[in-house]
């Protein structure tokens, strides 16, 4: 296989957004940041449009959306896209970025399907479509510009008093490059969408064993409550095969998978009593964006780190990151709210 | 004749009570209004409830009640400033000004824009329509979707707090109006399709008005209209054009589909207030978007900024005759801040 397989083409500028679901929930700064960094910093024009919605892909992998169903949505959202001038989609989400690849797959190879959703689009909606000219990721959009988000970073992914290189784990989204390995920059087997961007804002990648395993979200063993200990198992496998390296963060593209990496080290410390890092204070879990936007000097608290689970201070700490602890639970009007209950053994 | 001028925007109920005050006490009053007549929302309305009063005719009186009134229709103002000396300068459309003592804003409210609820299909299928639209049926200024004279049977659905009370519009305020809008408009489409059957989607009946109850009660009675809790989450066209209503019957628990000829969509009052307001004249708003006066108790007309004051509902949904008392409220205050 050339390596040129394992690239892919990333458009410039100029894309239509569509959000995600978890990540708008989950860490709603997250986002923000985004759009921040590629509007204010890369001076990029992206558009996005209020009336779209999910792209019901936890609903199709949980077999509650019918295969019909998620076309005539995905074919929405490009209509939307259409009617807004632009052509390049711009995906936050790991899941709908499968979802949108594996649709239009879908219609290659089938254009009887694309043409019967075409007809309940209009028929449901009154809106027509024109197929996106470029699908791409938003750790895409990240990897593209890191020379230039480097470029104007002011802090490194450097232990900020010992000069050496922090430690990051990546983890990407199954769905970003194991359906379709030519759509994710190094495919499924050499993953370096996240590690590239690691070790160009300053930090080692570690190539751990299970770098490549599933993270645990899963869909169906997620939210069957029956089967939810298979989600905690996978992801235990993850920590305890990254633990030895003693990462300093783990980094992920994928919202779900940013969410269950972080939450479940909570859970695995409640039911372990054990944390995988030295100091007992977990090993906090960013996304790319976070990460970039904590590297080019944002507030950490107005990227959304306070709503992870584990706590995002001691990266801070490393990184010489200046920041106000007090700000960190007080909203943008100057309001204090209050702060959350402390776990034991997860320190805070 | 009093010797200060003052300037009223918008010539709905809330800006006619207050011109009357004012004009009835001397005052020079100028009447600013976006339409070409009086009126306000009064000019889209046919009947109003809870007697079937006609919409027209009460704006007729309305207008009535003022006295040698200064009136601009047609004119969409462009901008205010206050002056240092407490003066306020309207700009209008073609640039020329006009100096006000003060200022009374009663610029009403805008109507939801249903397409925005795309799943309930307004501006795809033409027999969806709102409840704007189907006044002008009524009045007999729109035609009805011509099929629907010709069926003998037909079934209506009404869908209550479109866009309202509804974070996805981001309108989680009630618009108050709707409820009984929705009573009213079902009993005048069994009296006009008398072999109608007229369903209601509601999430709770909010009849707080006099009357309003009993109009409730009366359609439930005397016109059989079947009120069914529970949203509409989609609607869809048949082969046959008619429109397909995926629905939840919340009381039972259970979901419904069902076919209607025509759909009537309750759509809610949204703020509508222009920026000049919030930036040049410092009025604050509340989380609806609507503006917000001193207090919400005792002080809701009068503004920090001096001279200005807030009538009607710019400040949030309000019935016909609730605009009217709050315009005539909005003009004690200033007579009364005038008189000190």
């Amino acid at each position: 296989m050339k390596w040129t397989s394992y690239e892919k083409e990333i458009a410039a500028d100029d894309f239509f957004y569509v959000r995600s679901c978890i990540r708008q929930t989950f860490f709603p700064g997250a986002e923000n940041v985004l759009l921040n960094i590629l509007r204010e910093r890369l001076k990029l024009t992206v558009v996005e449009d209020a009336r779209h919605t999910s792209c019901t892909g936890i609903g199709y992998h949980t077999d509650i959306v019918p295969l019909e169903t998620i076309m005539t949505v995905v074919a929405r959202q490009m209509a939307l896209m259409t009617e807004s001038g632009f052509k390049n989609l711009l995906v936050s989400c790991v899941t709908s970025f499968g979802i949108y690849n594996e649709v239009l797959h879908l219609w290659d190879d089938h254009p009887e399907l694309e043409t019967k959703v075409r007809e309940h689009l209009w028929r449901a909606t009154r809106r027509e479509f024109v197929k996106p000219a470029n699908v791409a990721h938003a750790s895409d959009v990240i990897y593209k510009y890191r020379r230039e988000i480097a470029q104007m970073a002011q802090y490194k992914l450097v232990n900020a008093q010992t000069g050496e290189p922090l430690k990051g784990v990546d983890h990407i989204g199954c769905h970003y490059a194991k359906i379709f390995p030519v759509k994710g920059i190094g495919g499924a087997e050499f993953p370096r969408v996240l590690s590239d961007v690691v070790t160009e804002f300053g930090a080692s990648s570690v190539d751990y064993p299970e770098r490549r395993h599933c993270c645990g979200f899963g869909f169906r063993q997620y939210i069957l409550k029956e089967t939810r200990g298979y989600s905690v198992s996978n992801s235990k496998i993850k920590f305890e095969s990254m633990a030895p390296y003693q990462p300093d963060f783990i980094v992920a593209n994928c919202p779900g998978c940013a969410m269950f990496l972080d939450r479940w080290q909570y859970t695995l410390s409640e039911m372990e009593g054990k944390t995988y890092d030295a100091a007992g204070r977990g090993i906090p879990v960013l996304s790319h964006e976070e990460l970039a936007g904590l590297v080019l000097g944002y507030d950490p608290w107005e990227i959304g780190l306070q709503m992870h689970q584990v706590q995002p201070e001691s990266l801070l700490e490393k990184m010489g990151v200046v920041f106000d602890p007090g700000g960190k639970f007080r909203t943008r009007g100057g309001r204090q709210l209050p702060r959350p209950q402390e776990p034991d053994i997860l320190l805070v | 004749m009093h010797t200060k001028k003052i300037a009223v925007i918008g010539a709905g109920p809330a800006g006619l009570g207050a011109a009357s005050v004012l004009s009835r006490n001397g005052l020079r009053v100028s009447v600013f209004h976006r339409e070409a007549a009086a009126g306000g929302h009064l000019n889209d309305w046919a009947w109003l409830f809870p007697r079937f009063v006609p919409a027209r005719d009460v704006a007729v009186s309305m207008a009535a009640e003022t006295r040698q009134v200064d009136f601009h229709p047609g004119c969409h103002i462009a901008g205010v400033s206050r002056h240092a000396n407490g003066q306020f300068k309207i700009v209008m459309p073609d640039g020329q000004t006009e100096v006000a003592d003060a200022l009374v804003y009663a610029g009403g409210f805008r109507v939801f824009d249903a397409s925005r609820k795309e799943e309930l299909g307004y501006g795809i299928y033409p027999r969806v329509v709102t409840s704007a639209d189907l006044e002008k049926m009524l009045a007999g200024e729109v035609p009805f979707p011509v099929e629907l004279l010709q069926q003998q049977a037909l079934r209506i659905g009404v869908v209550h707090c479109v866009g309202s009370r509804d974070e996805k519009s981001g309108n989680r305020h009630c618009s108050r109006m709707c409820c009984v809008t929705g009573v009213k408009q079902s009993i005048e489409l069994r009296k006009r399709f008398p072999n109608s059957r007229v369903t209601a989607f509601y999430m709770d009946m909010r009849m707080f008005g006099n009357g309003y109850e009993e109009l409730y009660l009366e359609a439930q009675r005397d016109w059989q209209v079947l009120f069914v809790r529970g949203r509409v989450s989609e609607v869809a066209e048949s082969d046959e054009g008619r429109l397909r209503v995926k629905a939840e019957d919340t009381l039972l628990g259970r979901p419904i589909r069902d076919e209607f000829d025509l759909l009537v969509l309750m759509v809610g009052m949204e703020a509508d207030l222009p920026k000049w307001l919030i930036e040049d004249l410092g009025v604050k708003q509340i989380d609806a978007g609507f503006a917000r006066g001193n207090d919400e108790l005792v002080a809701s007309n009068r503004t920090p900024t001096r001279g200005l004051y807030l009538a009607g509902s710019c400040k949030g949904p309000l019935s016909v005759a609730e605009a009217w008392n709050d315009g005539q409220a909005a003009a004690q205050q200033l007579l009364l801040d005038l008189n000190r």
